[in-house]
């Protein structure tokens, strides 16, 4: 009995040696990994080192926004947000990545990070507020926001205050006008060109061959279609450019905030 | 105690192979740990050389294995090991379709060692039909008087400047009468809606220029031309260009079958660098 009780206790204590040996991650070897850019091996090493369940998603976590796999990288993220909120690094570099991401990953991500922040009550870091001047345009101050962004967040405001609404009515009254309304200079010029000929040659078939003839009826055909094309378009393109000049000025953001702060993952 | 010593063992044992490093994947991540480790450039080297070595004998020759070769500094290995891993790197950047790296490792091939095998040869002509077709054509001419066989890649040359016949005819004819390009290079049906909607946007022309519409006139004259007249242009180069790429294609697949030949005769394969 006294025998069997030793050899348990022996094999307890080598499971136990055994274990702890697997219980280290080398971080130098795994930024050597990421440098080197080893996907396979970099995988292969976090799946096969035993750590704690949190510690290896905050990893796989790095590993995902390194190769830009969003929907893991949230996944992973969910399950370490303790440890990754402490490395401040990488918690940016992620802010950085999604600000030029236009997908709903970005939305999901800043939500959060916007929750947990003023839950918190963390000050906001300047990439953080770059996101939240983008949902708020209208109660932005310009001098806020660093001089090499400031022209892109002022083509933002300026077409986040057009109205869908007001450029159709504006393209119906004069066709091409809502274009020079959102700011479409060339668009409106090629518009009105094209719209007013259509125009003319429709009056000049029916002036002297009459209103049953047939090149008359295409021609006034092909003036509504184009009359009507151009009127919801240009509602369609309003809403588009708003899109447009904030992707544009996230993007921008992004790069400088990268040149600026030149965050490093590991 | 002899138990309990005998236990030991054994539980060790089955835990290290619960937890063994066993397939390809976990062994090349040990190699790069190791290589992470040593602080020895030959060791280092040496590591590199059997990663490569390890995912050529599970057939990868993917652009994985071509990063690893990249990470190579070959003047740390020994003479023979440089030679073999030059020409795997070779071929393996040709294998990825990387012609630079190719040449390059192929020149520091012909430096290192003075090989005047065929398959060198042959390895040479590969690399540079898509690159050089004038070097090719002298690989081509100089392993022709080895073995009169090799004479057949000829065709490797040919697929590359083959063209289809009267083609800069068919283009020209296209922009005075439009739709004969398409009918000389054989398709009617194409050719003649071509040639039809031409003819008849002119009478549209004609006819709306007779009745005084001269702004429809302008209107559709402009859009009409631009659509049907340009278009056959367009068309005809495209059709052009898809017939070089069929006739290409067929003879690709004739000299396909030449080369699996010469290369059943001179076999390109990866020599064992350890």
């Amino acid at each position: 009995m006294l025998l069997n009780s030793r050899i348990i206790y022996c094999w307890i204590v080598c499971m136990f040696m055994v274990k702890t040996t697997f219980t280290q991650i080398d971080t130098g070897f795994i930024r050597h990994l990421s440098e080197n850019q080893l996907k396979n091996e970099h995988w292969t090493y976090l799946n096969e080192v035993k750590i704690r369940q949190d510690s290896l998603e905050y990893f796989k976590a790095k590993f995902h926004l390194q190769y830009e796999n969003d929907s893991l990288f949230l996944h992973s993220f969910d399950k370490s947000f303790d440890l990754f909120y402490k490395d401040t690094s990488a918690l940016y570099l992620a802010c950085l990545h999604f600000l030029k991401t236009n997908s709903k990953d970005r939305e999901k991500w800043f939500g959060r990070i916007l929750d947990d922040m003023t839950v918190n009550q963390y000050e906001l870091h300047p990439i953080v507020h770059m996101y939240y001047y983008s949902l708020h345009p209208v109660d932005v101050d310009i001098s806020q926001i660093p001089e090499q962004l400031q022209k892109d967040m002022n083509s933002y405001k300026k077409a986040d205050k057009k109205k869908p609404i007001l450029a159709s009515t504006l393209s119906a009254i004069i066709p091409g006008l809502g274009e020079l309304y959102i700011g479409n200079k060339k668009v409106f010029g090629t518009r009105l060109i094209a719209l007013g000929l259509m125009a003319f040659q429709t009056v000049e078939s029916l002036l002297t061959l009459g209103f049953k003839h047939p090149l008359t009826i295409i021609d006034g055909g092909f003036f509504s279609a184009f009359y009507v094309t151009n009127i919801v378009g240009v509602y369609y393109d309003t809403k588009a450019k708003k899109t447009e000049t904030k992707n544009q000025f996230l993007i921008n953001a992004s790069n400088y905030f990268s040149a600026v702060y030149q965050y490093q993952l590991y | 105690m002899r138990r309990i010593i005998f236990l030991l063992y054994i539980s060790i044992n089955c835990i290290n192979f619960v937890n063994g490093q066993n397939d390809v994947e976990s062994r090349l991540m040990l190699l790069e740990k190791e290589y992470f480790i040593s602080e020895n450039d030959t060791v280092r080297n040496q590591i590199l050389v059997s990663k490569i070595e390890f995912l050529l004998i599970d057939n990868v020759v993917s652009p994985r294995v071509l990063e690893e070769v990249k990470r190579v500094e070959y003047d740390f290995l020994e003479e023979k090991q440089q030679r073999d891993f030059l020409w795997n790197a070779a071929l393996i950047s040709y294998l990825n379709k990387d012609t630079y790296y190719a040449l390059y490792f192929l020149d520091r091939y012909e430096e290192e060692c003075n090989d005047v095998s065929t398959e060198k040869e042959l390895l040479k002509l590969l690399i540079y039909v898509s690159y050089d077709t004038s070097k090719a054509q002298q690989i081509i001419d100089t392993i022709s008087k080895i073995d009169k066989d090799l004479n057949c890649l000829n065709c490797l040359n040919y697929i590359q400047n083959v063209e289809s016949k009267h083609q800069k005819f068919a283009e020209i004819i296209s922009y005075i009468i439009p739709g004969s390009g398409m009918l000389l290079q054989g398709d009617l049906l194409k050719g003649s809606t071509t040639l039809a909607l031409n003819t008849t946007v002119v009478l549209i022309i004609r006819w709306m220029f007779l009745q005084h519409q001269y702004l429809n006139m302008i209107s559709w004259g402009t859009n009409l031309i631009q659509k049907f007249y340009l278009g056959n242009i367009r068309l005809t180069q495209r059709m052009i260009e898809n017939k070089n790429n069929r006739i290409r294609k067929k003879a690709a697949d004739s000299c396909q079958a030449n080369l699996e030949n010469i290369l059943k005769q001179y076999p390109l394969e990866f020599k064992k660098m350890l």
